[in-house]
């Protein structure tokens, strides 16, 4: 009994029974109850617009996603294993980690013209240095004993790369993985909402010009799940099987 | 199987404090025959982890050469390093595996498997065997290229007696029944004595050769403990320098 008590489930039950008890006290249209906001969900669903916007979202997520960590992981390495360019760059490595997203999504729109490739670019920019510093940190940690057994033995550039090196930074690639997806749909949804006709972003800004609160929470809830079923699904038991050794 | 010459003349390091360079080698030559089991012997930090760095290719700025008569490109050099250096995300056959060319090997690698007592560890990661196990895996490794070359850098170190006892049978049962060269470094000398068919003394850096020795003592006498340790008095009593480095 104590230990249903503690258990996720309960915590969600008793979060949507305090949202109940709030929205029944307030009784204003900025706080709908949760049944609303449910059946709003249900109707966006049925309609076919959240899956058509989420659909959008999800792939400039994809796009912005796969350019970020590839490009991230590539430089990341190579400053990891280059100490001077390392400290050539390292300084502006840190300037672009304290850009705000605002400006940098503005300054693409301004330079590419409110285009897709300026929507891509602006999310990529920003989630870049957060890549490369990680995956830096994992290519200066990598194992020097290893890597001398690695030539002693000739295992070559692709097995060792393969054998060698990708199992020590797969953990730091991973982690960037996990913060991405968590950084990118954030930036997404400001991007959209700053210059796209279409996605989750735009639709979030029209329901805050129509004051509906229940359709913003309605597509968060739905946005979150998505979110959350990538992490569950594909990043933990990608990084459980990276992991598996270890027990 | 090849006989190789060792011949370096000069191998330095850049000084700590930046000031110019460090000499940790100096005019060191030897040879070794095919098929040879030499051990290395010298105080700590005399360079010998340098001198089998050097010899496996590891560092190549040094003045000088090793060759092999047949040619470098024959040369198959293994290395036991001192402490395994296993992958622990590959298990036990993977790490063995790894270190030959593609489904090569499968029946010499099940071989010393079997002859190291660790077939029924073979699908095992790392992590859950014990240093004495490690070091045997390793030792498959190293025997699993089909050396000419074997190099050893204090491979028994911080493994308790009873279990070097067993790895160092094991060594030479396998090195017996598939000959190779090999270069076996300790600062140990009764393991050296008990191992080697000529001991070589370095001297403290920089590195050069102070003594030769070759050990006479019939190899199915060496797990006798009294014959080696006659044989270490002997070797002390008749050489000041070996007395001193020691």
């Amino acid at each position: 009994m104590r230990s249903l008590l503690y258990h996720p489930i309960s915590s969600f039950l008793l979060f949507l029974a305090f949202w109940q008890g709030l929205a029944v006290i307030l009784a204003s249209p900025a706080l709908p109850a949760p049944q609303a906001v449910f059946q709003v969900l249900y109707q966006e669903i049925r309609s076919g617009n959240l899956p058509f916007h989420l659909g959008v979202t999800l792939a400039r997520l994809a796009v912005s996603f796969v350019l970020a960590m590839s490009l991230g992981t590539a430089i990341g390495i190579f400053l990891g294993r280059h100490e001077k360019l390392d400290r050539f760059f390292d300084h502006w490595l840190v300037i672009f980690l304290n850009v705000p997203a605002l400006v940098t999504v503005i300054l693409c729109y301004v330079w590419f013209g409110l285009g897709e490739i300026a929507a891509i670019a602006a999310v990529v920019v920003n989630k870049l240095p957060n890549v490369v510093v990680i995956l830096r940190e994992g290519a200066r940690t990598l194992d020097r004993d290893l890597l001398e057994m690695a030539e002693a033995y000739r295992f070559g550039r692709l097995k060792t790369l393969l054998h060698v090196i990708w199992p020590q930074l797969f953990p730091f690639l991973i982690g960037a993985a996990r913060t991405g997806i968590a950084l990118i749909w954030k930036i997404i949804l400001l991007v959209e909402l700053l210059g796209r006709s279409n996605g989750m972003g735009y639709q979030l800004h029209l329901f805050f010009q129509m004051f509906d609160v229940a359709g913003i929470l309605a597509y968060t809830i739905a946005f979150v799940a998505v979110i959350q079923s990538i992490e569950a699904l594909v990043l933990k038991p990608l990084d459980v099987r990276a992991k598996r050794w270890r027990r | 199987m090849s006989h190789i010459h060792i011949d370096i003349r000069k191998k330095t390091y850049p000084a700590r404090d930046g000031s110019g360079e460090h000499l940790a080698i100096r005019d060191l030559h030897f040879e070794l025959a095919a098929g040879e089991f030499v051990c290395l012997v010298g105080p700590s930090g005399c360079g010998k982890t340098t001198l089998l760095n050097l010899i496996a290719g590891l560092d190549r700025h040094f003045e000088g050469s090793i060759r092999a008569d047949e040619g470098a490109a024959t040369l198959r050099i293994a290395y036991m390093f001192q402490n395994p250096r296993l992958l622990p995300w590959r298990t036990v056959r993977e790490n063995i595996q790894l270190a030959l060319p593609k489904g090569e090997g499968r029946e010499w690698v099940d071989h010393l498997l079997e002859v190291m007592g660790l077939t029924a560890s073979q699908n095992q990661y790392p992590q859950r065997l014990s240093l004495g196990m490690s070091r045997r895996v390793a030792l498959v490794r190293a025997f699993a290229i089909r050396p000419s070359l074997l190099l050893m850098d204090e491979p028994l170190v911080s493994v308790d007696a009873p279990t070097a006892r067993r790895i160092r049978q094991l060594l030479v049962r396998v090195w017996q029944e598939r000959p190779h060269s090999v270069l076996f470094v300790t600062h140990d000398l009764r393991e050296a004595i008990a191992l080697a068919d000529r001991l070589i003394f370095l001297s403290a850096p920089p590195t050069a050769l102070l003594h030769e020795v070759t050990v006479d003592i019939p190899r199915g006498e060496r797990e006798d403990e009294t014959a080696v340790e006659a044989f270490r008095r002997r070797l002390i009593g008749e050489h000041q320098q070996i007395r001193d480095l020691l």
